[in-house]
């Protein structure tokens, strides 16, 4: 079971990716991952403009092929695997389960209030901090 | 930030009511909101 946790940044995925990892004996990554990889190789192309609705969706739909390549993969492994990330939504998240094992879960804040900051960014933490975790 | 994560947050709630994925909102009690998130991710 490949077991996917998505949400916008800072509300508590990657603890509860370590937390859901650590009690199935799963290994766990971020997609933070994946997308300083690809930022190697094509920088920019994984560049989200955080505050618009459409922008969030063109960049998980653009996202989409390197997602379902990881699962791909991390289905070949045939155990447990926790992903977190903030690159995909509810709509990718279906339609993986459609060719993989998956079980997913969303978080969110409704109610987050703060300074402002920047409106743009490659990752959750301004500069994508590549999470890798092997646990299991 | 904290603005564009409230907006993420209702665009992913959204989708997740459309699309009969479970959501999970933490603004309440942190700790018990993510055990309740843990569950539905692990024993769906």
């Amino acid at each position: 079971m490949i077991h996917l946790i998505g949400g916008p940044p800072r509300v508590g995925k990657t603890l509860l990716a370590e937390r859901a990892a650590r009690g199935i004996g799963a290994s766990w990554i971020s997609t933070d991952v994946i997308r300083s990889v690809i930022e190697v190789g094509q920088p920019g192309l994984t560049h989200i403009v955080w505050g618009e609705t459409e922008g969030i969706q063109a960049h998980a739909a653009s996202f989409f092929p390197y997602l379902d390549r990881l699962l791909w993969g991390v289905n070949s492994l045939r155990g447990p695997y926790v992903i977190e990330g903030v690159d995909f939504l509810p709509e990718q998240a279906v339609r993986l389960a459609e060719r993989y094992p998956v079980r997913s879960v969303f978080l969110g804040h409704s109610a987050m209030t703060g300074p402002s900051s920047a409106t743009t960014s490659g990752g959750s933490r301004g500069s994508p901090e590549p999470r890798l975790n092997n646990s299991a | 930030m904290a603005e564009h994560i409230v907006g993420h947050t209702e665009l992913v709630k959204q989708e997740c009511i459309r699309l009969g994925v479970p959501f999970v909102d933490v603004a309440g009690d942190f700790d018990r909101e993510l055990a309740e998130a843990e569950t539905r991710l692990v024993s769906g």
